[in-house]
């Protein structure tokens, strides 16, 4: 069966069950069970249409690169989940976000080398590094390829499973649920002075990893002054063996590049720090 | 039509039409023709714009209608993408060897590195090199390069770009590589030179004032101030009506002062972004 024909199937199968709960005197569960079909329909059908995008061809959609907003902006932050899920800045802060539900440290980078353009010069980086939330080694998935040109994956030789990863966001129940939920916390403030401590579990990184890391933070810091623009790291305090992990990598990098990093504790410092 | 010369003692036309989102042979057809009978001769294409084939065929087609119209009338310029760089990590001979062979067409008048990719950027140059040493490319040049990345070839490559092509209009003078090129004989090529007349441009009061003033429409206007400029614009149109009017500049000449107003209107705004087209650049 041809998927064009799927709207129209699924049309004439609404009016087909309308039509029967009418005949048998049902209409007031008719009109409700019809706008929960319709409602239905339409997720499963802006869903699809995602997922059936050339995520993997070799040129981005023209419109990808003819985006006019976010010229010459202040700044852009960078961040994975928490960044995500707490950071909440003015409009007139004029910065532009680039946080992602979930991401490794180095897919951050390739954020950095993507996006980095809306900034003007001199303008402000924020990289979030959230040791407890990022792994170093991710398999990138699809999500990534739409955020992140392709040449990206290309030069660095990175392979997407897409069967494995063909999940899109919006057809992640759980990811719906949180994004809500997100959004009505956020409108109400419930954030504002949230701490992290003991959110989540944590989970030891090894010495291995720790230099990786602090490597690819070093490469940030140096492809920013290349670029003309101010770097700035946040490392997110959570426990006690982050902090120490953090102040270490903060003192390393501060000795090295000047006052660039700075560690964080909560959702009012993210956004204060960002803002400001 | 006016040419400008180049370092290497070559000349291309003042005004160049690009291909970009050009959809149909048909169009491609029209335009071409339309260019010729108007006495502009210099195209512009690529292999992301995937009208490299359909160029080719519309100029055998207006030198099979017209005998006394011969190859070396035209000046093409092609492009090498980044994924093209990234495939064959530099190494980009086979693709110029099976675009020209594929499009009938012997040489490019002029071969662009699309976007500065960063990791294979040096070596792609390097390559380019070796085919303009050789002729199948008559010059060599960089697109979408800052200042950097011009250094970089300087202390990497043995031949300085001919030619460089960026987005410049009224609405971002690319103020640094215009002298940077200035500053080492170096042409440089305006694509969206009339900033695809977005309503800042189209509905700008200076740029509306001025065009009335000097009687001309206000992408002429915008194409008259790359010209006074000296710079070399690539203007695209899919209407063949439009080819005249942007290549046919008429001999008005600006006044100083006016130059300057319109580069006053600079505000860094490209349509284009760097980043979001060549990530790392």
């Amino acid at each position: 069966m041809k998927k064009k024909y799927l709207p129209w199937i699924i049309g004439i199968a609404l009016v087909l069950v309308l039509a029967a709960l009418f005949i048998f005197g049902l209409w007031y569960i008719g009109i409700l069970l019809l706008l929960l079909l319709a409602a239905g329909a339409v997720y499963v059908w802006v869903g699809r249409n995602r997922l059936s995008e050339k995520l993997l061809n070799k040129q981005k959609p023209t419109s990808y690169f003819t985006d006019l907003t976010g010229r010459n902006m202040a700044g852009l932050v960078v961040g994975g989940k928490k960044t995500w899920k707490y950071l909440e800045l003015p409009k007139s802060a004029d910065i532009y976000k680039a946080v992602t539900f979930g991401s490794s440290t180095p897919m951050l980078m390739n954020i950095v080398k993507t996006y980095f353009s809306h900034v003007k010069k001199q303008g402000d980086v924020y990289f979030v590094y959230d040791s407890e939330d990022m792994m170093f080694e991710r398999q990138v998935t699809v999500e990534d390829n739409k955020f992140i040109h392709p040449h990206l994956f290309l030069e660095q030789k990175i392979t997407i499973d897409n069967k494995a990863y063909a999940k899109s966001y919006d057809q992640d129940s759980k990811f719906m649920r949180d994004l809500m939920k997100n959004t009505f916390l956020k409108k109400c403030g419930e954030f504002h002075g949230s701490t992290w401590t003991l959110e989540e579990k944590v989970t030891g990184i090894t010495e291995k990893t720790a230099e990786k890391v602090q490597a690819l933070l070093e490469n940030f810091v140096e492809f920013c002054r290349e670029r003309d623009l101010k770097p700035h790291i946040l490392l997110i305090n959570k426990a006690t063996q982050v902090e120490f992990r953090n102040n270490k990598l903060m003192t390393t990098l501060n000795k090295k590049y000047g006052t660039v990093a700075s560690v964080i504790f909560n959702a009012d410092e993210l956004n204060r720090t960002v803002a400001d | 039509m006016d040419t400008v010369t180049l370092r290497n003692g070559n000349t291309m036309p003042q005004i160049m039409l690009g291909s970009f989102q050009m959809k149909s042979q048909d169009e491609m057809d029209g335009i071409v023709r339309a260019a010729v009978q108007g006495g502009a001769f210099g195209f512009d294409t690529s292999p992301s714009y995937k009208t490299e084939e359909p160029l080719a065929n519309a100029i055998h087609s207006v030198m099979k209608e017209d005998s006394t119209i011969k190859r070396e009338d035209f000046f093409l310029t092609s492009k090498i993408d980044s994924w093209q760089m990234i495939a064959k990590k530099g190494d980009i001979r086979s693709f110029v060897d099976s675009i020209l062979k594929k499009t009938c067409l012997e040489y490019w008048d002029l071969l662009l590195i699309h976007w500065p990719q960063p990791e294979n950027f040096v070596d792609t140059w390097k390559c380019m090199e070796k085919l303009y040493e050789e002729g199948i490319v008559k010059n060599i040049g960089i697109c979408n390069c800052q200042v950097r990345q011009f250094r970089l070839l300087e202390q990497n490559a043995n031949i300085c770009p001919f030619v460089a092509q960026n987005e410049i209009h009224p609405m971002n003078i690319e103020q640094e590589v215009y002298e940077y090129c200035k500053e080492h004989d170096i042409v440089l090529e305006a694509y969206s030179p009339i900033a695809r007349m977005l309503p800042m441009v189209k509905n700008n009061a200076l740029l509306n004032i001025l065009a009335a003033k000097y009687n001309m429409s206000v992408a002429q206007l915008m194409l008259k101030w790359h010209v006074q400029r000296g710079l070399v614009p690539v203007v695209k149109t899919s209407n063949p009506k439009r080819v005249e009017e942007n290549t046919n500049l008429g001999p008005v000449v600006l006044e100083d002062a006016d130059m300057k107003a319109i580069s006053g209107l600079d505000q860094h705004f490209k349509i284009f972004m760097e980043s979001r087209c060549c990530p790392g650049f």
